[in-house]
C-alpha cells in the first residue's frame, strides 16, 4: 500500500504528465487535421518534409504546454463524504460526487499507458452516460485510491442509514474470491479458433470486391489486366473458390491474432457480491460488475464452438437509472468452457430451482420456413426469367431454410422456475439467455390474426437491457405463463 | 421482512384473461378517421390534381392515386374494428391495455416497475379533447405503454392514481 493521504489533494503521479502530454497532442491533431491537410496539400515554395516536421513540432509544443498546464492544475481528494476533483486550465472545474452516489469504478489502459505503467480510473455515476470523471494515477495509488473510495463509500452509507457497528465492521474484511477463471493458452486458443469466421470473411470480401472495382475505375489504362477486363467471361468456380478460400484463409488469421489481442490473460473473480473482469494484452480492460445489477446472461454457441463443447458468454448489465441515461456494460467471454458454470456461479440457486418447460407450437415452424425461404425464393424465381437455371438453386435454398427452420422450431423453449427464467433459441447455434423473475420490468402478450386462427400467442418479456421473445406457445399456456410472471412481479419483490 | 416462497396454485392466479376491458372514447374514432384521412387523403388528392396537370405521366398517377384510394378505403373500414378492440383496464397492482389489429397486443406493466408518466394532446385529439397517457418503464423503448383516446380528465386522473400507486410501493 501507498502512503498516500487521499483526504488531502494529491497531484497525479509524475508518469502522468507524458500522458497528459500525448492526450492532447492527439487532441490537436484531432481538431486540427482539416488546417493540416489544407497546408500539406496546397502549393508554396516550403517542401513537404520541412512542412512535416513543422507541423510536427507545433502539435508537439502545444502537446507539452497543455500536458504541463493540465498536470499542475489537477488535484483530487476525498473530503468529507464526498470525492473531489479540480480540473481545467481556462475553465476551471470543480467536480465533487457524493461517495454514495457512485455506481461503479473502472480501471482502463490503452497502449501509452501499459507503456507509462498508469491506468485510468474512472467513476461513473447515475446522472450522465458519459463517466463522470477520470484520474489517470500509477497501479498501486490506483488501486489504493479504489480500495479508499469504496471504503469511504460503505462507511457513509453506513453513517447515513445508522447501521449498527458490527455490520460495520464485517464490511472492513477484504472480500473474499469464491471463485476463478482464468484463460490459459489453451482456453485461448480454442476461443481463437471458434470465432465466427464466416462473418470476417463476408466483411473481407466486401472490401476485396470493392477496392478491386475501385482499383478498376480509377486506374483503367495502366492496370487492365489485374482488374476485372483481364478476368475472362468464363472463369470457372474454381477460380473464384480459390479466391474465396484465401480470402478466408486472411480473414481467419487475423480473427484468430485479434482473439487473442483482446482476451490475452482473461480472468474473472468471483466474490460473494461483485464479478471482476480483466482482459487484453495491448488495450486492457478492467470491470466490477455487482451481481445484482446483472441483468440477462446470454450464452451462445456457434457452430464451431459446438464442435469444441465451448460456448461464449455474455454478461449484460445494467448500470444507470436515470430516465435518459441508459447504459449496459457487457462482458465477453468467447469459446468458454465452463460457461454454465459461470452462470450457476452468478446465480447459485439456479441448481435448486424447479423450472416448467414451455415448448413453441408446430405453426412456429410454418412461420420460420416462409420467413427464410420466402424472400430467396422469390429473387430466384425473379432470375428465372433472365436465366432459367437459377430455378435449380431454389432446391438447395428450400432445403436449408426447412432445416434453419426447424432447428430454430425444436430449439425455441422456455424454462420458467420460481426466481429464473431461461429462454433457449438458435438456428444452428444454440442461444440461452437466463435472467432473474425480478429484473423484468414489463410483460407483453402478441397474438397475430394468424396466431389467433390457430391458437397461439407470443409472450415477450422485457428487461431493462432488452426484450425477449418466447415465440408460438399455446395461448392458453402463453396466458398462464404472463399471469404467473405478472403474480411473481407483483408480489414478491 | 419476512421471507416465503409458498407453492401457487395456478389455478388461483388473477386471470388476464377475464380482465373486463374499459373502452376508449366514442369520439376516439373520429380522431382515426381524421388521422387515416390526412394520411392516405392528401397523398390521393395530390396524386389526382398532379394527374391533370402532368400528361405524361398521367397513368401512373392515376394509379398511384387509385392505390392510394384503396389503402384509405380499407383503413376507414377497420377503424371501427380497431376501436372495438382498444380496451384498458386498471387493476390492483397494475395497468393493462390491448390494442392493434392485424397483430393484436396485451400489454401489462406492474405498478412497481412504472418510471414516469406523460399525459399528451396532439392537435387533432385536442379539437375532440382527447389526450393520451403514456406509461413508462424502465424497458427498453418499444415497450412503451400507449393508451390513446381518453378524455383530458381521465388521463390526468388515471396519472394520479398511477402516481399515488407508485409512492406506495418502492421502485425497481
Amino acid at each position: 500500500m501507498t502512503s498516500i493521504d487521499f483526504t488531502q489533494e494529491n497531484r497525479l503521479p509524475l508518469s502522468a504528465v507524458f500522458f497528459l502530454i500525448i492526450v492532447s497532442m492527439k487532441n490537436a491533431t484531432k481538431q486540427l487535421w482539416p488546417v493540416l491537410l489544407v497546408i500539406f496539400v496546397s502549393k508554396d515554395d516550403f517542401k513537404l518534409f520541412w512542412k512535416i516536421i513543422i507541423a510536427l513540432l507545433v502539435i508537439l509544443l502545444f502537446g507539452v504546454i497543455r500536458g504541463v498546464l493540465m498536470y499542475r492544475n489537477f488535484t483530487y481528494a476525498v473530503k468529507g463524504d464526498e470525492l473531489i476533483v479540480k480540473k481545467g486550465v481556462l475553465k476551471k472545474t470543480t467536480l465533487s460526487i457524493p461517495l454514495h452516489k457512485i455506481q461503479n469504478i473502472s480501471n482502463r489502459q490503452g497502449f501509452w499507458q501499459q507503456i507509462l505503467d498508469i491506468t485510468t480510473l474512472s467513476v461513473d455515476t447515475a446522472g450522465s452516460t458519459k463517466s463522470e470523471m477520470e484520474i489517470y494515477l500509477d497501479i498501486k495509488t490506483s488501486d489504493a485510491f479504489k480500495e479508499f473510495i469504496l471504503h469511504s463509500k460503505k462507511e457513509s452509507i453506513a453513517t447515513q442509514t445508522n447501521e449498527s457497528e458490527s455490520e460495520t465492521a464485517e464490511t472492513h474484511e477484504p472480500a473474499q474470491v469464491l471463485k476463478t477463471y482464468f484463460y490459459d493458452t489453451r482456453q485461448l486458443m480454442l476461443a481463437a479458433i471458434s470465432r465466427n469466421h464466416l462473418r470476417g470473411l463476408s466483411i473481407m470480401l466486401l472490401l476485396f470486391f470493392s477496392a478491386f472495382n475501385q482499383l478498376g475505375e480509377s486506374l483503367q489504362k495502366q492496370m487492365l489486366e489485374y482488374t476485372w477486363a483481364y478476368i475472362p467471361k468464363t472463369a470457372s468456380l474454381i477460380y473464384w473458390l480459390t479466391v474465396i478460400v484465401f480470402i478466408l484463409i486472411i480473414s481467419m488469421v487475423l480473427n484468430f491474432v485479434h482473439t487473442c489481442l483482446k482476451y490475452y490473460n482473461l480472468n474473472v473473480n468471483l466474490y460473494d457480491n461483485r464479478v471482476t473482469y480483466k482482459a487484453g494484452l495491448i488495450k486492457n480492460i478492467q470491470q466490477v460488475i455487482h451481481l445484482d445489477k446483472i441483468q440477462v446472461i446470454v450464452q451462445t454457441a456457434n457452430v464451431f464452438e459446438k464442435m469444441l463443447n465451448t460456448s461464449s458468454l455474455r454478461v449484460h448489465q445494467f448500470l444507470n437509472l436515470g430516465e435518459k441515461a441508459q447504459k449496459e456494460v457487457a462482458f465477453f467471454l468467447p469459446g468458454f468452457l465452463q460457461s454454465r458454470q459461470l452462470t450457476e456461479n452468478i446465480y447459485p440457486e439456479m441448481t435448486t430451482e424447479e423450472f416448467s418447460e414451455v415448448h413453441s407450437k408446430k405453426n412456429f415452424f410454418r412461420r420460420q420456413l416462409y420467413f427464410y425461404a420466402g424472400i430467396p425464393t422469390a429473387i430466384l424465381t425473379g432470375l428465372a426469367f433472365f436465366d432459367i437455371r437459377s430455378l435449380y438453386l431454389i432446391v438447395p435454398v428450400l432445403a436449408i431454410a426447412a432445416t434453419a427452420a426447424w432447428f430454430r422450431y425444436r430449439k425455441s423453449r422456455a424454462e420458467i422456475g420460481n426466481r429464473y427464467v431461461q429462454v433457449y433459441a438458435g438456428v444452428f447455434g444454440d442461444k440461452i439467455s437466463t435472467l432473474k423473475v425480478s429484473n423484468i420490468q414489463s410483460v407483453k402478450l402478441r397474438q397475430s390474426i394468424f396466431q389467433e386462427r390457430t391458437q397461439t400467442a407470443s409472450v415477450v418479456i422485457s428487461t431493462r437491457w432488452a426484450s425477449l421473445n418466447i415465440p408460438f406457445l399455446e395461448e392458453q399456456t402463453a396466458r398462464e405463463v404472463v399471469d404467473y410472471l405478472l403474480f411473481r412481479l407483483e408480489f414478491e419483490n | 421482512m419476512n421471507f416465503s416462497n409458498n407453492l401457487i396454485d395456478i389455478e388461483l392466479l388473477p386471470k388476464t384473461e377475464q380482465i373486463s376491458y374499459t373502452q376508449v372514447e366514442e369520439t376516439y374514432k373520429k380522431v382515426l378517421y381524421g388521422r387515416y384521412l390526412l394520411l392516405w387523403g392528401i397523398p390521393t388528392v395530390s396524386a389526382l390534381t398532379t394527374s391533370f396537370l402532368d400528361k405524361e405521366s398521367q397513368i401512373e398517377l392515376l394509379s398511384a392515386a387509385l392505390v392510394f384510394l384503396v389503402i384509405l378505403a380499407v383503413m376507414l373500414a377497420v377503424t371501427g374494428k380497431i376501436y372495438e378492440f382498444m380496451g384498458y383496464a386498471i387493476r390492483e397492482n397494475d395497468i393493462c391495455m390491448r390494442r392493434g389489429l392485424f397483430f393484436k397486443k396485451y400489454v401489462v406493466v406492474p405498478f412497481n416497475r412504472i418510471q414516469h408518466i406523460t399525459v399528451e394532446q396532439g392537435p387533432l385529439a385536442r379539437a375532440f379533447g382527447l389526450a393520451s397517457l403514456k406509461v413508462y418503464s424502465a424497458a427498453g423503448n418499444n415497450n412503451n405503454f400507449v393508451l390513446n383516446g381518453i378524455t383530458k380528465e381521465r388521463a390526468d386522473e388515471m396519472k394520479q392514481f398511477i402516481l399515488e400507486q407508485i409512492k406506495t410501493d418502492d421502485i425497481h
